[in-house]
């Protein structure tokens, strides 16, 4: 488990964040939402190790994150930030191979090489492994970028955690490529790995996360299922948006919809906000198993109908 | 190479396709064969015409068979005092430059980076004229191997580096951007003190100090050598093994933090190997421009971007261009010599001008 | 390439057959100079031993056979390859000649290398001219040389016209276009004016500086001298003497511009007939004006 515990973080004066404690379990995909500004990249830096803590503690597979040596510490997590430049002229390969850096034999190896298109398959960029990463578009560089970061904790051993800490990795992508992320992302969660992702979009962290958690301000109003995070009252005092929560027929998710007009702010949902402030986390069911088992939870087939109407039902190439 | 057992996607021909690198272990052989080449051609051709035949009986009579001719002595001479020392300067000083470039470029995240930029040159130049002029030395070259001016070219080197990283330090973090700042005002700040001082100085001062500038590997001995080249290969040896590190910094950064390099130990460290390899190469030879731009940017478009092939292949296009260039030097106007640094860029500018000819463009980087 | 590669391997088999045959035996009997120095080169032709120059550096252009000699390159950057190539048996070379480790090589490498202070008054000029002649073991003629030189210097001296000294001012440029270089005391050029019967403007320098416009208008020039050359290279004395405020001096305005050969300077044997030629020219009255 890669946990912060009661973390403060501030730079050049500016709070970050405020006394926040979260959890990213392997074998779970946990979304962090949160409007502009609320340090959702400071706390995944902090997560990271990039950024030091002020106060309270950061601690991964049990040992504080600053004991770990910087190497070991990078074969048990990657990081994929929100803009990735890339130096000179790089094949996507090359790019996908930097990810073995942190282990012993890098590049050299014929089965890192493979170990790297087999990601890149994995991430539908198969056929693509020759072509400079400069020409490559937006969308095919994030892809990239997360095939480097799986090759990065990838190949460890059975009981070893690993956990992938993403921002914004759909920012560039298309719908079909935004559905297909989080479900490859989901998938690898079940392997074992803690997934951690920023996204902005509600309605992908609703379909596909196991744990929401919303940031505000630097703190963390509130963190559990998405069925609990994501709730219209929630939604309404963190980002000031009216949403409309809509069922699909093939999946018990229930997804925010955004639909014109102020958010209603009934005398319950104020207390319930008031009362969230006070307490910041929310305890989990005690049957999930953080370890890297299968977890008992809702599995959608597929998203809300409603969302997957202009999405065609592709997956992405698998390596043949 | 199209055939059976290559991996499906390598057959794949698309537009914007990288042209597939050569084999390392094919460029490595060219290299290795080339780099000697040109040391066996630049002792055998000079001004002073030593046949094949010659140089077996000179080296026959080293071993104690066959007799001397009677210019044997001369020519014994040529070839192991004045030759090859020079050879092997040239090749030392070129393979340093070489590899100082190609971390400096990976560290600036850009093939366009240059010793000159952290102030190398600027800093030797303006020790050497400091204590040319206050020493009323009429000649900077060396006499023992390296005299005071050239050791305190070595030195101000040294100095104006170590100056340019403390301003660009960011409370113990080394800002790249605010380095390349740094640079240029400490190279303006070097060449007005240089030019004012230049100013002071006799005729013959100024003269001798305008030569040195412009670099040469006249008057190498043994002596000089043998004071150069540990420095030399301390600076490649610190170098070296940053090659992953340098690896994972062409994704940035903080990139390169989470894929666990320590980068600001890494700037560090290539910033003192640089500078110690320029300033010896400098106070050797004096100021050589070109080989550390073009020898990475060369083995870059051989063989990709990954530093281990960049660096240890800079090493040898390194010692190859100074070589050859040296060769020029001293042949193409014997019996007088043309100065080495001219010649570097004729070799390289071309070089570098074909390989950006249109149908590759698309291919490059910049 | 093919061709000097040729050349070379030609000249390498011409070398190896005068080594291997017994009859060339060239060592301690045949003469071979390097002269490093147009007063150096002058002086050894003087002495008569010109035939036995091999080669000269870049400012030896006087008598016109040492111009098909090989040339060394500048005297600043000579190389010891280059030089041993030429097998010389004696390298003559001003105290200018570098860089230092390059004659130290040679000289370990067992050429004898002789190295004479650059002359910059008559007085050096004599000097230079006997020690030239020891070293030559021509002694009598250097006595001859030295008293032509006397001679023509003082002839020279006599027919300057007397109660003109003109104001002269003798600028380098540079090719880069930066301001001129003048000639302040202490260099050979600011001496040649003094003998000739001028006055240095430029005086108040010391050796070659830069001179600003206010400092040429103060200066007040009435002829200027630059190095030959530079005519050509400016396209036309009007060009050089147009020039920013050298138009307002009275050199300027009336047109007087002298081109100064590099013996002028040099002073070697031929200064007394340097003094001359520059005496002609900086009194004669509006000389290459409108060209």
């Amino acid at each position: 488990m890669l946990a912060a515990h009661r973390v403060h973080a501030d730079a050049g004066g500016r709070v970050l964040l405020r006394d926040v404690c979260v959890q990213i379990v392997p074998g779970r995909l946990t979304c962090l939402v949160g409007p502009n500004g609320a340090g959702k990249s400071s706390l995944l830096r902090v997560l990271a190790g990039d950024l030091p803590a002020g106060a309270g503690t950061v601690e991964m597979n049990g040992t504080s994150l600053s004991a770990w040596p910087l190497r070991l510490r990078a074969r048990s997590r990657a990081v994929l930030s929100q803009s990735v430049e890339v130096a000179f002229g790089m094949r996507a390969l090359d790019v996908v191979l930097l990810g073995r850096i942190p282990h012993q034999a890098y590049a050299g190896d014929s089965s890192e090489q493979v170990l790297a298109l087999r990601e890149l398959a994995r991430v539908g960029m198969s056929g693509m492994a020759q072509r400079r990463y400069s020409t490559l578009s937006g969308g095919e560089k994030q892809r990239v970028q997360l095939a480097r970061c799986l090759v990065q904790i990838g190949r460890r051993a059975r009981n070893e955690a690993a956990y992938l800490l993403l921002d914004e990795p759909t920012a560039a992508l298309d719908l079909r490529q935004q559905h297909a992320t989080l479900r490859l992302l989901r998938r690898r969660a079940r392997t074992g790995i803690g997934v951690l992702v920023i996204v902005h979009d509600l309605a992908l962290a609703a379909a596909f996360a196991d744990h929401v958690a919303v940031l505000d301000r630097g703190r963390i109003v509130v963190a559990g299922a998405p069925h609990e995070a994501l709730r219209p009252d929630v939604i309404g005092e963190v980002f000031g948006v009216r949403v409309r929560m809509l069922r699909s027929r093939t999946s018990p998710r229930m997804l925010p919809v955004a639909v014109p007009g102020a958010p209603r702010r009934t005398e319950a949902a104020r207390t319930h906000s008031a009362a969230l402030q006070v307490e910041p986390t929310v305890s989990l069911p005690a049957t999930r198993q953080p370890s890297g088992t299968a977890v008992a939870a809702p599995e959608p087939a597929e998203p809300a109908r409603l969302v997957s109407e202009v999405a065609p039902r592709l997956e992405p190439d698998v390596s043949r | 190479m199209n055939g059976a057992g290559v991996p499906a996607w390598r057959l794949v021909g698309r537009a914007g396709a990288a042209r597939e690198p050569m084999s390392d272990a094919g460029v490595r052989t060219l290299l290795l064969v080339c780099c000697a080449g040109v040391a066996l051609l630049s002792l055998a051709a000079g001004a002073v015409a030593i046949t094949p035949a010659d140089i077996a009986r000179i080296v026959a009579g080293s071993a104690g068979i066959g007799e001397a001719g009677s210019g044997d002595a001369a020519l014994r001479a040529v070839l192991l005092h004045i030759r090859m020392p020079r050879v092997v300067l040239a090749a030392t000083v070129g393979a340093t430059l070489g590899i100082c470039g190609a971390g400096l470029q990976g560290m600036f995240r850009n093939p366009l980076a240059d010793p000159a930029l952290i102030g190398v040159s600027a800093g030797a130049a303006v020790a050497v004229v400091i204590v040319t002029v206050a020493g009323n030395w009429i000649d900077p070259g060396g006499r023992l191997g390296l005299t005071l001016p050239s050791i305190a070219g070595f030195v101000g080197a040294l100095a104006t580096v170590s100056l340019v990283h403390r301003i660009s330090l960011r409370s113990d973090r080394t800002v790249i951007t605010t380095m390349l700042l740094a640079g240029i005002g400490v190279n303006a700040l070097a060449g007005a003190i240089t030019a004012l001082l230049v100013h002071f100085a006799t005729d013959a001062q100024v003269r001798s100090i305008l030569f040195w500038t412009m670099g040469s590997l006249s008057g190498a001995s043994w002596k000089l050598v043998a004071v150069a080249i540990p420095v030399l290969a301390v600076s490649a040896l610190m170098l070296m093994p940053l090659h992953r590190a340098l690896d994972a910094m062409m994704l940035g950064e903080s990139e390169a933090g989470y894929l666990g390099i320590d980068v600001e130990a890494t700037k560090r460290r290539i910033l003192r190997g640089a500078s110690l390899g320029v300033a010896m190469a400098v106070a050797a030879t004096g100021v050589i421009g070109f080989v550390a731009l073009v020898a990475p940017r060369l083995m870059r478009l051989l063989c990709g971007p990954g530093h281990r092939q960049t660096m240890a292949g800079s090493l040898c296009i390194g010692a190859i261009l100074l070589m050859a260039s040296d060769l020029g030097a001293r042949t193409l106007a014997a019996p007088a010599e043309l100065p080495v640094g001219a010649l570097t860029a004729l070799a390289g500018a071309p070089l570098l001008l074909w390989l950006l000819r249109p149908q590759r463009e698309a291919e490059l980087e910049p | 390439m093919s061709v000097r590669r040729r050349a070379m391997l030609l000249t390498a088999a011409v070398l190896l057959a005068s080594v291997a045959s017994p009859a060339a035996a060239q060592g301690a009997d045949e003469l071979r100079i390097v002269t490093v120095g147009a007063a150096v080169t002058e002086t050894v032709h003087a002495l008569g031993a010109g035939d036995s120059i091999v080669g000269v550096d870049t400012t030896s252009q006087w008598p016109e056979t040492v111009r098909q000699l090989p040339s060394v390159g500048y005297m600043r950057a000579l190389g010891v390859e280059g030089l041993l190539s030429l097998r010389p048996s004696l390298v003559l070379c001003t105290a200018e000649a570098g860089p230092r480790a390059v004659l130290d090589q040679l000289g370990s490498a067992g050429t004898r290398v002789e190295v004479l202070p650059a002359p910059a008054s008559i007085a050096d000029a004599e000097a230079l001219v006997r020690r030239v002649g020891e070293l030559l073991d021509r002694q009598d003629r250097s006595h001859d040389v030295v008293a032509t030189l006397r001679r023509q210097v003082e002839e020279a001296r006599a027919r300057l016209p007397q109660g003109s000294a003109p104001r002269v001012l003798f600028l380098v440029h540079a090719p880069t276009g930066a301001a001129p270089l003048a000639a302040g005391r202490g260099t050979p050029a600011s001496a040649m004016i003094e003998l000739a019967g001028g006055i240095n403007v430029a005086a108040s320098l010391e050796g070659y500086k830069p001179i600003g416009p206010e400092a040429m208008l103060a200066a007040s020039p009435q002829v200027v001298v630059v190095p030959a050359g530079t005519v050509a290279r400016a396209g036309g004395a009007k060009a050089i003497l147009q020039q920013g405020a050298l138009a307002e001096t009275p050199a300027g305005r009336d047109g007087r511009l002298v081109e100064a050969d590099p013996y002028v300077v040099a002073f070697g044997p031929r200064t007394g007939q340097a003094i001359a030629d520059l005496g002609r020219r900086i009194h004669a009255p509006a000389l290459h004006a409108s060209r």
